[in-house]
């Protein structure tokens, strides 16, 4: 299943998101992850379930946490026992924001849809982000809409991180993050992007499109079963535990 | 000249305004345009692009290429964001080494479409 983890939905209204999704199920895509910016008054359940029951695709949502500083990020991921069913994202062009949430087993995914976001992304947060088995979502949104000389720039700085997470593991997702319907592209001509242009061998790059979400929208299934213990959690007397 | 194996992609597309008709000579155009864009001169032209059937009304077609230049034409495609100022976007459907294969599937799709 073809899965694109990252539509916006914030300053749209629902008819236009409702169009937009006709075009992605029009373009090849058979799951799709919504994105929905943080907010503490927003039922974001209700929403999600208004876009479920007006498509026939498989949809599941993604709050996105803009922090500003670590303690203000602190305190958004407490929040987030009352999510289980979302995926939590987070976008920050601050390298001590991102190394924290690369280290925190809560974060599911950080996102880097704009090329300056993607400049601040280091080895080091690669490295953690292998080791808490956190994704990293990027987009082409910046490739599509430029020409000439800032194209090949956004190419160059895409093809650098590519090389830097090393492509082999499996920590990449891709993000659409489409504000207009007409940058919207399907599975097949992003397989062939990735192909072409950064020389990324075709079964890898499945892997970003198909086999890597998969992984996440199983980590959201299983989060929602009570008895799921995450991996890293260490159980001490389980049977003797008498109080 | 060496034989070279072909490829058909079958593609379609939608325009983002109403009653505009698009004519072949104009999309091939584009792509080429959009291929040396990306890839050079040099580059585009191994492909061989041509194109094959069109048609306008249910907004589909087919283009010829060459075998190892499949991937660089379908990432030329992806980059046309619009023709003569309209909005407009691809989508590939199936490539085929046979014209014969690629009519079949396309007669497929539309009737389940239509369905």
């Amino acid at each position: 299943m073809y899965t694109n983890t990252g539509v916006i939905t914030t300053g749209a209204l629902s008819e236009e998101i409702i169009e937009k999704l006709q075009i992605y199920r029009f373009v090849g895509y058979q799951r799709l992850m919504l994105n929905f910016e943080f907010s503490e008054c927003t039922d974001y359940t209700s929403r999600l379930r208004f876009f479920q029951n007006n498509t026939n695709l498989e949809l599941f949502g993604k709050i996105v946490f803009h922090p500003r500083s670590i303690s203000n990020l602190k305190k958004n991921l407490q929040k987030i026992k009352e999510f289980k069913k979302f995926a939590v994202a987070i976008e920050s062009s601050d390298k001590k924001i991102l190394t924290f949430a690369a280290n925190d087993s809560r974060v599911d995914i950080l996102t880097f849809y704009s090329i300056d976001v993607l400049r601040n992304l280091t080895p080091g947060i690669v490295s953690l982000l292998k080791q808490t088995k956190t994704f990293l979502e990027i987009s082409l949104i910046d490739a599509i809409c430029t020409h000439k000389t800032k194209r090949s720039r956004v190419f160059r700085e895409i093809y650098k991180i590519l090389n830097l997470v090393n492509y082999r593991e499996d920590i990449l997702l891709f993000g659409g993050a489409e504000k207009e319907i007409r940058y919207i592209r399907g599975p097949r001509e992003i397989l062939s992007i990735f192909h072409a242009i950064f020389n990324i061998p075709l079964q890898k790059c499945k892997n970003i499109l198909n086999k890597n979400p998969e992984i996440l929208v199983q980590r959201l299934e299983q989060r929602q079963n009570p008895n799921f213990i995450e991996s890293g959690v260490k159980i001490i007397n389980r049977f003797n535990n008498k109080y | 000249m060496r034989f070279q194996k072909q490829r058909y992609i079958l593609f379609e597309y939608i325009t983002l305004k109403r009653n505009v008709r698009l004519i072949d000579k104009e999309i091939i155009r584009s792509i080429w345009e959009s291929m040396i864009k990306l890839f050079g001169e040099y580059n585009s032209y191994f492909s061989g692009l041509w194109m094959i059937k069109f048609n306008p009304k249910e907004c589909w077609g087919i283009i010829r290429c060459t075998n190892k230049t499949k991937e660089k034409v379908i990432t030329a495609l992806a980059f046309i964001t619009e023709i003569k100022k309209v909005p407009i976007i691809f989508h590939t459907i199936k490539t085929s080494g046979t014209i014969k294969k690629v009519l079949k599937i396309q007669k497929y799709f539309y009737k389940k479409n239509r369905q």
